[in-house]
């Protein structure tokens, strides 16, 4: 039988048949090798739990770059440490792959190593799935099948497979049918009949086995939430408001009755001098004037009730009872005001001139 | 017969682990409902998202907004254009956000009004305001209102702004000397 059989292969081998069978050899290794990779791969995800994971952004990189394939094992979100990476899902529903920053309370804080800050949102999990390792690149090469010709293909060629292996009847089964008579020949056809329903059933199991577990194996796509930013920033600092400086006393060119206070108007000013405000002190008793920014002196009068010190010194009683005592300090503060309200510090003199009685008839004020 | 059998033995079980490719598949395509129809390899990019910002387009990623910055008095007020750009491969929304550091705290920063518009600069030097619609605001004695989104911004377009600093008239004397460092957020996020 074998004898006669290499006769008859060696008959048949001609040029175009040989390339048939080569062929045929090749897509059924091929289609075994990558079938059994699947599935043993599909197999270790469901056995160990793993969860493969596919880098659909590259906020992770340069460590894991985008298209890289990550597996990934779950554990619980409490036993994270900083550094770890893991992968999240977020309340928008999208996977984020990020290291860890800070793991308190149970809310995960996590940072894209190619981004410049932590994710905005922290993640409120029981559960993640730690990244064991990633490989560049594959992760492209399995979205890659992912598309539908793709798969249109591999299950044409698996059906053809199928049907070559379980179905067709091949040369020597005609051979048989032509040279074998009775029940050799009878036994021959139950066989591939038998054959034939073994590869149709094996097949509908297949598919009804393959499609959940293709579900359940599903490799997940993360995306490395991106953050890019940029800042303008400016550094602002409040003026000090420069005071006046200078200040001093005049006496009149006659007379004892007034004073001339004077000051220099402040330089070097961030926004124009408003008004002076003056302040006279005498024995307690304040009292606070305005002068115009365009005036920088002001004079204090004993005579003019209405004027500054004059008012002041009504406060005060009968002077000459006041002055019994000996004489008085007249101090005097002036401080800017500027446009917009603030003020300088004050620049102030507590006794620039004195008030004393002359001749127990009259008073006076004489500059210090 | 033996060998034929063995033969034929030898292609069931390789058409039948050639079935695993579905299993595989199947796993992958899965993919597809993730990703809302599109495939996968689609929707992989190779995405950096950045944005620039500073006086005109660019991408510098910090800019120091050029308004005086010492001697400032109640009622002074700046204001500068700012551009945001999206130097970002792919189009990206954003927010704009702010924040304030005060020396001494509770101070200078908290007083002041900061204002981002979608106008222009108008009136020179220190009494300069922005015109058209506020986008973020801080009011004086408060907290910057809430990070403000901005929609999607095109790869490599840009949007104009205009920014004013103010302190107002009646910002306390004592504010006197006390210095803020005012900051605004451009933060582009895409994926989450």
């Amino acid at each position: 039988m074998r004898h006669v059989n290499r006769h008859a292969r060696i008959g048949r081998a001609k040029a175009s048949t040989a390339l048939g069978d080569r062929l045929t050899r090749w897509a059924f290794n091929g289609g075994a090798i990558l079938g059994s990779v699947c599935l043993v791969f599909v197999a270790l995800t469901l056995i160990f739990g793993l969860k493969p994971l596919i880098f659909t952004s590259g906020s992770m990189s340069p460590g894991i770059p985008t298209g890289s394939l990550a597996l990934a094992v779950p554990m619980p979100a409490a036993d994270t440490v900083p550094g770890q990476v893991v992968s999240v899902v977020n309340t928008q529903g999208s996977r984020i792959t990020h290291r860890v920053v800070t793991a308190a309370d149970g809310a995960l804080v996590l940072k894209g190593d190619a981004n410049a800050l932590a994710d905005l949102e922290p993640y409120t999990v029981d559960s993640v799935d730690k990244v064991l390792f990633s490989v560049p690149g594959l992760g492209f090469v399995i979205s890659w099948f992912s598309q539908p010709w793709v798969a249109f293909l591999a299950g044409l060629l698996c059906a053809l497979l199928i049907v070559k292996a379980f179905i067709l009847r091949d040369s020597e089964d005609r051979g048989r049918d032509g040279s074998q008579d009775g029940p050799g020949r009878h036994r021959h056809r139950k066989e591939q009949r038998a054959r034939q329903w073994l590869g149709t059933g094996a097949l509908v199991t297949a598919i009804a086995l393959a499609v959940p577990l293709g579900v359940a194996g599903t490799i997940h796509p993360t995306q490395a939430a991106f953050e890019g930013k940029a800042v303008a920033s400016a550094t602002l600092a409040a003026a000090v408001m420069p005071a006046p400086s200078g200040l001093g006393c005049q006496d009149p060119a006659s007379g004892n009755k007034s004073v001339t206070v004077n000051w220099v108007a402040p330089s070097n000013v961030p926004v124009a001098v408003d008004h002076y405000k003056i302040t006279v002190t005498v024995g307690g008793k304040t009292s606070v004037g305005t002068v115009p920014a365009s005036a920088t002196s002001q004079i204090l009068s004993l005579t003019d009730a209405q004027g500054l010190l004059g008012g002041l010194l009504a406060l005060l009683g009968n002077l000459l009872d006041f002055l019994l005592t000996g004489p008085k300090s007249v101090g005097v503060s002036v401080v800017a005001v500027y446009s917009g309200g603030w003020e300088s510090t004050a620049i102030s003199n507590s006794s620039l001139a004195e008030i004393s009685s002359y001749a127990l008839v009259s008073t006076r004020i004489l500059c210090n | 017969m033996k060998r034929t059998q063995s033969a034929r033995r030898s292609m069931q079980i390789k058409a039948m682990l050639s079935l695993g490719m579905l299993v595989g598949l199947g796993a992958v395509s899965t993919l597809a409902s993730w990703t809302g129809g599109a495939t996968a390899t689609a929707h992989i990019t190779a995405a950096t998202v950045s944005l620039g910002i500073g006086g005109t387009a660019g991408g510098a990623t910090t800019y120091t907004v050029p308004i005086t910055g010492s001697n400032w008095y109640p009622g002074m007020s700046q204001a500068q254009k700012l551009v945001v750009t999206n130097t970002s491969t792919v189009a990206v929304p954003y927010s704009i956000s702010g924040s304030f550091t005060d020396v001494p705290a509770a101070g200078l920063g908290l007083a002041m009004t900061l204002l981002v518009s979608d106008g222009a600069v108008q009136g020179t030097t220190s009494n300069a305001t922005c015109s058209g619609a506020q986008i973020l605001k801080k009011d004086a004695m408060a907290a910057f209102t809430a990070p403000v989104n901005r929609g999607s911004l095109a790869a490599g377009a840009s949007d104009t702004f205009c920014v004013q600093y103010q302190l107002p008239l009646g910002a306390a004397n004592t504010l006197q000397g006390a210095t803020t460092s005012m900051t605004l957020t451009f933060t582009a996020t895409v994926g989450s």
